[in-house]
């Protein structure tokens, strides 16, 4: 497979699997407004999943991975019961955080939680092998389609790209909702949503188990493609990146999101390939970082409702049917006709 | 793992005394980080960052032929001038902002990880360490201390009460303690505002660049990273202790340091750490106003610098 | 007619014994209330009387130690907020509850009952399923915003509304949810009289449209012109209750206002 085949795959595998993620992270905290610092775990979990649901059981033997459960299960189920169980922890961490916490508390509480998380599965080495981590997972029907690596990665390229489409699927319908509507309200105001009756425990949990879901198939995916998974993928600066994506591209626009992960892969891509060579590794691999870090700075300042920000009036209604509209229309001094009531009509006021 | 017999005097005792000398720069650490949190209502996670460059300074002093107090006065120094340079450059301009809570949290772990990488950029990647002349063993109390653990102690001490006198008999320290507790009565009574919070990031930077060259000496081999894990336990001294409240800090970090070294006889030594992340979780979740705090409602002005 | 009817209906809202204590203090001491549908009650008395105490205690966001709350005979002592809104009862806040990154049309949406697409499986299902709904319950908050004077302003952001038009916002909002009783918490602390007396329109309008209004105020005059009769706190007790222009001369009354 040739060099330029094995590059376009992996970025497009890497952006389809973060996108993911981030999406799942945007329904949390740029629609709903839930600082989960956590979220790494979602996509953790996901990964530890497919990977012991494909390893097969472990040996037991010394010199082989030790992880605590194994099975060889086939394509899709190893994914599918990542998402699954993503989803379980993402009720658990919903549930922990019923507390009204500050904003800062309530990352702080899941950045804790996080590292907490990576320092238990690091010195727990029977649970999924330490700090190693575990490798050479088979990758889904490897045998069975008979392709070669060049053929296999673009397929699962397409296969990837799929889920990321239906997930948007899902995610546009939820968000154009009146339920996205309420989701919002929450994120606005706790009480002012309440008040409405608008019950903010089930909001949470819904959104939470939803964006787990999506960051534990994006884990799973990721795992399956890169046949490894270790602590050092999953430390709280994942989180921080997921979030700078989020802020920088667009909080609470899933397209804005994508731009944002987009950036951000390019800039690990390519950043070194503009830089000289002459330059020391150690400037090479952290000049990414510094410029990442300085251009979240620069929007949380400037911008910090991202490039692509969030729709005015996001639930999205068909012309087509408010056309077949049969009822008496009101009509006001300030507003004449249906248009009005399909969109809002004119935007006269400021804002 | 040691698990089964354990006889108490011989492992709990030494545990208690390492508690203690781990303590020093913990304890320094945090009741740096709980004045400047109280006083400049950011609450600092780039503070690991900082801590860490003050050791990565003093190494380089040190390998220059420096010794112990030469290291000791860099590292504070560098402590002083980054964190007041982070603030100046950073930091306010958020606060001035008005940027959110969250997203001053978001600001604080990236100038965090930005200055890491400029660390990785200067030094490589490799562990570092500090040579310090061996020390000889003192028999304290049951326990075996050496010079460094001594002195590392001895050091905090100094620092703690200094800065209690600070506090409470100088002017500056008057006008800290009123902005910490009531910030919008400290502007109307004429405190200079921007004078004490320069001060504040200058005096708690000392102190934290202090504690990242005791901690580093302490610890052996450090690098960029060392000093994340350092934070979150110092983070959690300050938040049981009430945020603003040296004593509190002091008493938690102390309390905090010696529970880390004693439950490493029932489970392994790496992961200690874990007890300090419970605490946080359970005293944010249960009693985000600390253990000694008063039961405010948790709310930390941002003071407009 | 209307003082007929009031005696043989239930009352709306039946306050028993309610008590609510923060530590060691009593904010709310027994106090028992009724108010019967379509009145409009004033609930008035000195800073730190316990009014805002009893009203959260009402709505749900406080717990009460003791006592009881009945809406229409149901009880909802200990129900959360959202359900207390379900069931009838809406509440306003003094302090900014307004949804501020969305459009004041979107801001009235949310309190519509009972919206189809508003419940997970129907929004995931598609907007076929809800969308006639939500037409018809636009052209109501069109409707709604049109009357209270804020439908140039339907499709700006809540957040670059002025002070008293976020009141009046939320009074609105508060409207949008259909409910049997409101209860405005200072709905105009701190405006300047303009604004009060359109307030005030808004505010009498409410009973003929079947709301039955708790208004808790400082303005006594404002009281006095909308409230049937009032409930004067003090301490977190009831002190006393009847027509303002006949307790404005109790003793107690004015003692209290003057201690509080």
């Amino acid at each position: 497979m040739s060099g330029a085949n094995l590059y376009a795959t992996t970025l497009l595998v890497y952006f389809f699997i973060d996108v993911l993620a981030a999406w799942g992270l945007n329904l949390q905290y740029g629609l709903f407004g839930m600082y989960n610092f956590a979220f790494i775990l979602f996509q953790s979990i996901g990964a530890y999943t497919a990977a012991v649901l494909t390893l097969g059981p472990p040996k037991h033997v010394f010199g082989t991975q030790d992880y605590f459960f194994g099975a060889q299960l086939p394509f899709p189920l190893p994914i599918v019961i990542a998402g699954g169980v993503a989803g379980v922890l993402g009720l658990i961490v919903a549930l922990l955080l019923s507390r009204n916490l500050r904003s800062d508390y309530e990352a702080i509480v899941t950045f804790g939680l996080s590292i907490m998380a990576l320092l238990i599965v690091t010195a727990v080495v029977p649970l999924f092998n330490g700090a190693s981590g575990l490798a050479q997972v088979p990758e889904p029907l490897q045998g069975t389609l008979g392709l070669g690596a060049g053929a296999y990665s673009w397929v699962f390229v397409g296969f990837s790209g799929l889920i990321c489409l239906a997930s948007y699927g899902v995610l546009r319908r939820v968000q154009g909702s009146p339920f996205g509507r309420a989701l919002r309200a929450v994120r606005e105001s706790r009480d002012g949503a309440a008040a409405l009756g608008v019950n903010a425990t089930w909001c949470r949990i819904v959104v939470s188990v939803f964006g787990a879901v999506l960051a534990g198939v994006s884990g799973a995916l990721l795992v399956e493609f890169i046949t490894a998974w270790s602590p050092a993928a999953w430390t709280y600066v994942e989180s921080l990146t997921i979030f700078s994506a989020i802020i920088v591209g667009g909080v609470g626009n899933d397209i804005g999101v994508l731009l944002g992960v987009f950036a951000t892969e390019i800039v690990f891509a390519e950043g070194s390939t503009f830089l000289p060579t002459s330059l020391p590794p150690n400037l090479v691999g952290s000049l990414p970082w510094i410029l990442i870090g300085i251009v979240t700075l620069a929007f949380l300042w400037a911008r910090p409702q991202g490039i692509v920000p969030e729709r005015r009036d996001c639930v999205r209604i068909s012309k087509r049917r408010a056309a077949a509209v049969t009822w008496d229309v009101p009509t006001h001094g300030d507003f004449a006709d249906l248009r009005d009531i399909v969109d809002g009509g004119v935007a006269s006021g400021r804002g | 793992m040691i698990f089964g017999s354990v006889s108490a005097a011989s492992e709990v005792v030494p545990a208690i005394g390492f508690g203690i000398a781990t303590a020093a720069y913990i304890g320094l650490g945090s009741v740096g980080y709980t004045l400047q949190t109280g006083i400049t209502g950011v609450i600092n996670f780039a503070y690991g960052a900082i801590l860490i460059s003050a050791a990565f300074v003093a190494y380089a002093v040190n390998r220059v032929g420096g010794d112990l107090w030469q290291i000791l006065v860099v590292g504070g120094a560098t402590g002083a001038i980054v964190s007041y340079l982070v603030n100046k450059l950073v930091f306010r301009r958020f606060v001035r902002r008005g940027v959110s809570r969250f997203g001053m949290l978001i600001v604080t772990l990236w100038a965090g990880l930005i200055l890491q990488n400029i660390l990785l950029a200067i030094f490589g990647g490799n562990y570092l360490h500090i040579t310090t002349p061996a020390g000889h063993l003192f028999r304290v109390l049951g326990t075996k201390l050496d010079t460094l653990q001594l002195t590392g102690i001895t050091i905090a001490v100094v620092c703690v009460v200094g800065l209690a006198i600070l506090l409470k008999f100088t002017r500056l320290g008057f006008a800290m303690r009123a902005l910490a507790t009531n910030p919008d009565l400290a502007r109307a009574s004429g405190v200079k505002v921007a004078r004490v919070l320069d001060y504040t990031w200058l005096i708690t930077g000392v102190i934290c660049g202090l504690a990242g060259v005791l901690y580093s000496i302490a610890v052996g081999a450090f690098h960029q990273t060392s000093g994340n894990a350092v934070l979150i336990i110092m983070f959690t001294a300050a938040i049981l202790g009430g945020v603003g409240r040296p004593l509190g800090a002091a008493i938690a970090a102390l309390a905090l340091s010696i529970a880390m070294q004693l439950v490493t006889l029932v489970i392994p030594a790496d992961l200690n750490e874990i007890v300090a992340f419970v605490a946080l979780i359970l005293v944010l979740l249960l009693r985000p106003s600390g253990l000694f705090g008063v039961a405010r409602e948790a709310d930390v002005e941002v003071a407009v610098a | 007619m209307a003082a007929a009817s009031r005696s043989m209906e239930p009352p709306m809202l039946e306050v028993r014994d309610l008590c609510v204590s923060f530590g060691g203090l009593r904010a709310v001491d027994a106090v028992s209330i009724e108010i019967s549908p379509h009145e409009v009650v004033g609930i008035i008395g000195p800073n730190g009387a316990g009014k805002s105490t009893l009203v959260s205690a009402i709505a749900g966001s406080v717990t009460p130690d003791s006592g009881a709350v009945l809406l229409a005979g149901r009880p909802i002592t200990k129900l959360p907020p959202h359900r207390i809104a379900r069931a009838g009862l809406t509440r306003t806040y003094q302090m900014a509850t307004q949804f501020s990154r969305m459009t004041v049309l979107e801001n009235l949406l949310v309190g519509a009952p009972k919206q189809r697409g508003a419940q997970l499986r129907w929004a995931l299902l598609g907007r076929r399923y809800w969308e006639q709904e939500e037409l018809r319950l636009r052209a109501k908050a069109l409707e709604l915003l049109a009357r209270f004077g804020l439908a140039k302003w339907r499709n700006a952001y809540a957040g670059s509304l002025s002070g008293g038009q976020l009141r009046i916002l939320e009074i609105a909002r508060a409207l949008m949810t259909d409910p049997k009783m409101l209860i405005l918490d200072e709905p105009t602390a701190g405006l300047a009289p303009l604004i009060v007396t359109e307030i005030e329109g808004h505010v009498e309008s409410l009973p003929r449209s079947g709301v039955t209004v708790v208004l808790v105020e400082h303005r006594l005059d404002f009281v006095e012109r909308l409230a049937d009769r009032v409930v004067v706190m003090a301490s977190g007790r009831v002190l006393r209750q009847g027509a303002l222009k006949n307790l404005r001369e109790d003793a107690d009354v004015v003692g209290a206002y003057i201690a509080g």
